[in-house]
């Protein structure tokens, strides 16, 4: 049963876009972000490079969503509520959870980047950045050519 | 050579001493060698007189009582002739002698048979046939000179030694006085922006050093606590205007990689077009904050009529169909600008039609020498854990973080700023009659 807020959005994933192979999804892709709007963008542009994608809104619909779907990489927002995006990394981590961690962030100090890497996140993204970044970096994560 | 830096506080309080001391030890030798000089010469005198006494006494008959060997005495006649001891030359001058028939003299002059320095009293001792007799002694002064020149070398070599040692004391003490100032000098070079906890070595005790160290770490701590609002407010600023321009950016993207997609197109211009609203609301919400900051909100002499313009404002402001907005009350004329009274309205409508249930009360009337606009909701309330920083910029609710809350938590700290700026207060808390949210604003009456 879906968790309340959570939004599956595999079926529009499947949808083919310009572009898209729609004959081999790449992976589940789990986007976390409280701006709607940031989130359609990230699952616009993963389901164009071929990956199926599932949205929350908050720290505890992300760790729900990860025991529910099982998704091979998380693009995390740090500030989300409930459970912020870094804590969220660190009890997946802390739980053994070996899936791919991209955090994005409108803060991008030194300090932030480093924070998220103690926390077990793989890469970090400083928001704005251009979405061939975003896929590029869950490519390489996932072994993706 | 003119010196190019300024003398050090100890070396300048080591001159200050010296200074003191040389004034001091100058009065003190003067004192010194006035009172000695006079001691002696009075002891030298009394000795004179006390051996006239004794020529008067053995004259008169009466023993005598002595006298120091060092002092030469005789007696002599109105004419001059010494009349004992017999034949010693006679010690006074004719016009001395004069004048000592009638009356005591006291004379300082050579004397062949004492020496170039010597001092003579003579008066008048009594009367004998011939006339009046006149007793005179005389003794040398040169002891007493002999004194006064040592006094003036020990003086002359001790004064300036002991000088030295009161500057030399002096600079010592001034020098371990002021050590925890130059260690707190030394702490205090190292400050900067960037490192802000740290603080000034404070001495121990009660004493004025250990009170300038407290003040000054109040100082600092307080500069901290200003620098990491200012912080805090910079990385928030940037966060909230990263957000809209990392989704205005993806929007661009998207439609300029799917020109094809005349609906996908459109979509993605218009969400852009939001995000531009957006990003310019919140840069008009930073620009109010940095001139509240500033000092150039003036409330000058515009008044308005809040319940008007209350009533102005909630008639154009949109908010979500199931809300309704009542606006009721007196009318209460208060200073400030319409402007700050339209925008005080709309940021605390807005904020309560994002929670509202179903209902908005908007209540104006005066409290003494203010107008009073209280903005009520039925919605949840504040969090008690918010309460206390409900006006702090970027403050939210845990459940209105990011865009979902809809705003970017500058709305109720705008009107904090507009309300103090026109002399008002502002305060928040949960309404008693609608169970939501209530915000009160006072303004000052117009002409109060």
């Amino acid at each position: 049963m879906p968790h309340p807020g959570l939004t599956c959005l595999a079926d529009d994933a499947s949808m083919p876009g310009p572009g898209s192979d729609t004959d081999s999804r790449r992976g589940l892709v789990l986007v976390v972000d409280d701006d709607p709007k940031f989130a359609g963008i990230a699952v616009r542009v993963l389901a164009r490079a071929g990956y199926d994608c599932v949205t929350g809104e908050s720290g505890d619909q992300a760790m729900w969503a990860v025991r529910e779907h099982r998704p091979d990489a998380i693009v995390l927002d740090v500030m989300i509520p409930y459970l912020s995006g870094i804590d969220v990394c660190r009890r997946l981590r802390a739980d053994g959870w070996a899936g791919a961690v991209i955090i994005v962030s409108a803060r991008s100090s030194p300090a932030d980047r480093a924070t998220a890497a103690r926390a077990g996140a793989d890469i970090f993204l400083g928001k704005p950045f251009p979405l061939s970044d975003l896929v590029s970096a869950v490519d390489t994560l996932l072994g993706r050519p | 050579m003119l010196l190019s830096r300024p003398l050090s506080l100890r070396t300048r309080l080591a001159m200050l001493a010296a200074a003191w001391a040389i004034v001091g030890l100058g009065v003190a030798a003067v004192l010194l060698y006035r009172n000695l000089s006079g001691e002696l010469s009075t002891a030298i005198t009394d000795e004179l007189a006390v051996r006239v006494d004794n020529l008067a006494a053995g004259l008169n008959g009466s023993s005598v009582q002595g006298g120091s060997a060092l002092v030469t005495a005789q007696t002599v006649d109105v004419h001059g002739d010494v009349l004992s001891p017999v034949g010693a030359d006679p010690l006074l001058t004719s016009r001395e002698l004069a004048r000592a028939i009638r009356e005591q003299i006291i004379v300082d002059r050579e004397v062949p048979s004492i020496g170039q320095q010597a001092r003579l009293l003579a008066r008048p001792i009594g009367r004998t046939d011939q006339g009046v007799v006149v007793g005179v002694a005389a003794a040398s002064t040169a002891p007493l000179q002999r004194a006064k020149d040592r006094l003036i070398l020990v003086l002359a070599i001790g004064g300036p030694a002991l000088i030295a040692v009161v500057a030399a004391a002096a600079w010592l003490l001034a020098r371990a006085a002021l050590r925890p100032v130059r260690q707190m000098a030394a702490e205090a070079a190292t400050i900067s922006a960037a490192r802000t906890e740290r603080r000034l070595p404070q001495s121990g005790g009660d004493d004025e050093i250990a009170e300038l160290g407290r003040t000054l770490n109040a100082m600092l701590a307080r500069i901290e606590a200003t620098l990491g609002h200012e912080r805090a407010f910079i990385d928030d600023a940037a966060h909230e205007l990263r957000t809209p321009l990392a989704v205005l950016r993806g929007e661009l993207e998207l439609a300029a990689h799917e020109p094809g997609d005349r609906h996908a197109v459109a979509l993605s211009l218009a969400s852009a077009l939001e995000e531009a609203d957006r990003l310019t609301r919140l840069t008009e919400d930073l620009l109010t904050l940095a001139r509240a900051d500033a000092g150039q909100l003036m409330p000058g002499e515009t008044i308005t009529e809040l319940l008007g313009a209350a009533r102005q404002e909630v008639q154009h402001l949109p908010h979500r169909d199931q809300v309704t907005i009542q606006v009721r009350g007196e009318p209460a004329v208060v200073r400030g600008e319409p402007e700050w009274v339209s925008h005080i309205v709309s940021n605390l409508v807005a904020n309560a039609d994002r929670y509202a249930k179903s209902r908005i009360m908007v209540t104006v009337g005066s409290a003494g020498a203010y107008g009073r606009l209280v903005v009520a909701d039925d919605g949840p309330g504040f969090p008690a854990q918010l309460l206390p920083r409900a006006f702090d910029r970027f403050s939210r609710g845990e459940d209105a973080r990011g865009y979902s809350g809809g705003g970017a938590g500058l709305g109720l700290a705008i009107v904090a700023s507009l309300t103090h700026a026109a002399g008002g207060t502002v305060k928040a808390g949960n309404s008693d009659s609608l169970g939501g949210a209530c915000v009160q604003v006072e303004i000052p009456l117009a002409g109060r």
